[in-house]
């Protein structure tokens, strides 16, 4: 038996980008500018040649597609180009069953799909209180497919629930509580995943409604309070361009996502609260859940990892570099792809990069060398009728 | 990449919890109150019903459930 798309249990964490920002940081020209479809389709590419990146979603919404169907769009782009497990986006609610129906063209059928699903919905409600149409049709039909339905209420602290952290989860808790009762009354077991990021916040010297706070972490824990599957929030920035807010804010925020045990944890390379995204930034966040991962690792304690007879050996005069159990484990540790560590005349005689400058050649390289296996003609043919039917 | 067996980061033995259980509880408590006192509103006939027939309290003039 195939192993699950992700298996949400515990403190397991999976990492991947976000959906639907309105704008794109040009990695060529580091222009901010309108989203295309090309750039999704290059988001995509990236995804599939960062190693850190567990699932999909589509990063961007694109400015060049009619507007109404863009979602068509984004789907047909994360079947095409990926692999990883897709999260998707829809609008209004027929977008839910048309994408659905493209994912199963891939699968091989309805039942393939729904025995072994690889993608899941996001279905965004208004808040705790108040559960919009398209929000409730999605779910219900969700369960219905037996696809994952995430369903998150999405308040705004301090403009439609308390301020307070403790309020403003209780009342987004009230509406997953409400929704999982649902999606259980349509059809017992379907799947189902509930909120690991507290509602954001409106800060009220900016008015804008923040992504990256310190003010997470509760969330996670209710999540697993109740012992259910969470999709949570990290690796998003405040800052309008990837630079060291950026850096710090995605830092911090996947390392606590990661120690709260947030699992699904979404949102890698957002800038500009949810407005913009960026390759640069993705391709960092790629190094940080790297670091990350280094930390969590298992730490060996035993005979061999303790060397005490090379210690022994090499005793007070000798040194570790040319014994066998240096070669045997050097390997081990934890090596960067972006993080500089070279000597300083090393750095300059490469022409003193910076950070944002060796994630970009990075996003370059893996664009140029990353070529997704392309679907097969009769199945790529299939899925572009149900985006024409769509566009009308 | 695409073959990579997914076995994410594993934190199993070593939570790190923003909340302790009691809190977990009454954060629990609080959102089954705020459906008591509060109600929470479905534009979705389909969603009304299903809750109605599970025994849910309806204010149809509210299409609230």
């Amino acid at each position: 038996m195939t192993p699950p798309a992700l298996r949400l249990e515990g403190y397991r964490c999976y990492y991947g980008p976000g959906s639907d920002c309105l704008n794109i940081i040009d990695h060529r020209s580091r222009k901010r500018r309108k989203a295309l479809l090309k750039d999704v389709q290059e988001g995509l590419v990236l995804c599939e040649g960062l190693d850190h990146v567990d699932f999909v979603m589509s990063m961007l919404l694109p400015s060049d597609v009619d507007m109404t169907v863009a979602d068509r769009y984004q789907m047909e782009a994360m079947l095409t180009q990926a692999r990883k497990p897709i999260i998707f986006v829809t609008y209004e609610f027929e977008g839910c069953p048309d994408c659905i129906e493209m994912a199963e063209v891939v699968a091989g059928g309805a039942e393939a799909l729904r025995d072994k699903p690889n993608i899941a919905c996001y279905i965004n409600v208004v808040s705790g209180l108040r559960h919009n149409k398209e929000g409730l049709q999605k779910l219900l039909y969700l369960a219905s497919k037996n696809i994952p339905a995430l369903y998150i209420p999405s308040s705004t602290a301090g403009v439609t629930s308390p301020v307070t952290p403790a309020g403003a989860l209780a009342v987004d808790n009230a509406g997953a509580l409400v929704g999982l009762v649902l999606s259980q009354l349509k059809q017992e077991g379907a799947p189902m995943i509930i909120s690991g990021m507290p509602p954001g916040h409106l800060d009220m010297r900016t008015m804008v409604s923040t992504y990256a706070e310190p003010e997470r972490g509760m969330t996670q824990a209710l999540a697993h309070f109740y012992g259910l599957p969470m999709f949570s929030l990290a690796g998003a920035s405040e800052s309008k361009i990837p630079d060291s807010q950026a850096a710090a804010e995605a830092a911090l925020s996947l390392m606590s996502a990661t120690l709260a045990g947030g699992q699904i944890i979404h949102d890698l390379g957002y800038l500009e609260s949810g407005l913009t995204f960026s390759f640069a930034q993705l391709a960092l966040c790629d190094e940080i859940v790297s670091w990350i991962k280094g930390f969590d690792r298992a730490i060996e304690v035993d005979t061999e990892s303790l060397g005490l007879d090379t210690v022994t050996e090499v005793a007070v005069e000798g040194q570790f570099l040319n014994t066998k159990h240096t070669l045997r484990h050097f390997r081990e540790r934890w090596y960067p792809q972006l993080f500089e560590r070279k000597t300083f005349e090393a750095w300059r005689d490469e022409g003193s990069k910076d950070l944002i400058a060796r994630a970009t050649e990075r996003v370059e390289s893996i664009l140029a060398e990353h070529k997704p296996e392309p679907l097969p003609k009769r199945i790529q043919g299939k899925i572009r009728d149900i985006v024409l039917r769509a566009a009308g | 990449m695409a073959n990579k067996d997914r076995e994410g980061s594993i934190r199993e033995k070593i939570p790190f919890p923003r909340l302790t259980g009691d809190q977990c509880r009454r954060i629990h408590e609080a959102s089954l109150e705020v459906l008591d006192r509060v109600g929470v509103r479905l534009e979705l006939e389909e969603a009304i019903a299903l809750l109605k027939k599970a025994g849910a309290r309806v204010d149809s003039s509210r299409s609230a459930a």
